[in-house]
């Protein structure tokens, strides 16, 4: 940095001379200058992201504590009672039972009123906890049509299809708007894009009903 | 060039042995365990391995449906079905422990009125329905097609037949025989237009479809 006038000479009132920064020498060339911003806005880039990069912990963090808070609750409710609710929502039982993990003749049981595992009845109160929350908290409408669609069109993959695998967290990201559809089946499997291309595909004949087709070249 | 295959044997089947509702409608890849089938001469085990839409419109069957003799087989794992016996669909512990194989070569028409509901040992899952269909186009055609296909052209069939089987088993526990059951549920599934059963095609209008049947259900039982 430069040095202060009061640095320089040796007169009685050189202590008395206020400190004067020097300009910047005005041969400082334009890509200097653009190299010391480019600096500078790295270093907002990297901080913001850490910034991003903690909310999104925090958010997640918040949302596991929330499902189990919500799960506690609903499991003191009777099984079949959750599953009517389930049921309520429109979900398919084959679905319903594909991400619980067990059979659709296990859950015809508890509808039944058969009482499950204490772990196979959490699990049911977790997954009705889940969506009450994408629906009340993500604004998501019908979270049982919405769960049944395909996250992008060209892969098979919908949020129960998550579900079934344990990517809650995936789903909840997705349903709150915090990462792309390519980014949540990214998450979940990065091979997809390799895995489902496929040279086929359902059209409609003219009987009304599908059918299975080359794909046609646009 | 692979085709699809199962982990366990669990990921074929809807139900099994004492599992198999009764109320479920007739489907593909349906398990009976004693069936006569036209020109094949074994005895035995048959499963249906025609497409649901070709031996029923709605509640109304055909009078023959094709189907395949279900024979004994060497045990083996869910990987050699990939790259080998396409003229087979597997049907591993399908009547207690023990390799099977439906043998798609081992085909005939066989009388509908055959296909008792208390000799059906095993109903397939979605996805074994779709393995099924992707071996038999595979055995007939060497076309290979996903079974994410087959489940995208096709679901809507599968979903058909689940609203049926629930629609069956609340009226059935309600005093209602099988038969009015059935009239009833076709009544409803062609009301409305476009009609509920149209809907269901398209995966984001299936759960309305779902709430409207399990609601109208409930409506006919109160009714009663």
């Amino acid at each position: 940095m430069s040095d202060t006038l009061a640095q320089q000479g040796t007169t009685p009132t050189a202590g008395l001379v206020a400190t004067v920064a020097v300009p910047e020498p005005v041969t400082k060339t334009i890509e200097e200058r653009a190299k010391s911003l480019a600096e500078h806005a790295g270093h907002i880039r990297n901080t913001t992201s850490l910034i991003g990069d903690d909310a999104a912990a925090m958010q997640l963090e918040a949302f596991r504590i929330q499902l189990d808070e919500r799960t506690a609750k609903l499991a003191k409710q009777a099984p079949s009672e959750l599953l009517a609710e389930l049921s309520e929502l429109g979900f398919a039982w084959r679905d319903l039972a594909r991400m619980l993990g067990v059979s659709v003749p296990a859950l015809r049981r508890w509808r039944g009123g058969e009482l499950p595992s204490g772990e196979n009845r959490r699990l049911v109160a977790q997954l009705l906890a889940f969506t009450q929350i994408i629906r009340d908290d993500h604004l998501v409408f019908e979270p049982a049509s919405w769960m049944e669609v395909r996250i992008v069109g060209d892969a098979p993959l919908t949020p129960i299809d998550l579900y079934a695998a344990g990517q809650l967290e995936v789903i909840h990201d997705l349903a709150a708007e915090k990462i792309t559809p390519e980014a949540a089946l990214d998450a979940a499997d990065p091979d997809w894009r390799n895995r489902y291309r496929s040279e086929w595909e359902v059209a409609t004949g003219e009987d009304g009903e599908r059918f299975v087709r080359p794909k046609t070249r646009r | 060039m692979t085709l699809d295959t199962f982990d366990s044997a669990d990921d074929l089947y809807l139900a099994r042995g004492e599992e198999v509702n009764p109320h479920r409608p007739l489907f593909t890849g349906d398990v009976f365990a004693d069936l006569v089938i036209p020109g094949v001469i074994e005895d035995g085990m048959a499963m249906i391995v025609a497409h649901p839409c070709t031996f029923r419109a709605g509640a109304v069957l055909a009078d023959r449906v094709l189907v395949a003799r279900v024979v004994p087989h060497s045990k083996q794992g869910p990987g050699s079905w990939r790259t080998g016996f396409y003229d087979r669909m597997p049907l591993p512990d399908v009547s207690g422990t023990g390799q099977w194989v439906g043998n798609l070569d081992l085909v005939g028409r066989a009388v509908v009125t055959d296909l008792d509901a208390t000799t059906r040992i095993a109903c397939l899952s979605a996805f074994g329905v779709n393995m099924l269909q992707q071996r038999l186009t595979f055995h007939l055609t060497r076309a290979k097609i996903p079974t994410e296909t087959f489940e995208e052209a096709f679901s809507h069939t599968f979903e058909e037949a689940e609203l049926l089987e629930e629609w069956t088993d609340a009226l059935v526990g309600g005093g209602w025989t099988i038969t009015d059951a059935t009239t009833a549920f076709e009544h409803f599934l062609r009301s409305e237009s476009p009609t509920w059963q149209e809907r269901l095609k398209e995966a984001q209008l299936r759960s309305a479809v779902r709430r409207a049947c399990r609601g109208e259900a409930a409506r006919l039982l109160r009714n009663e």
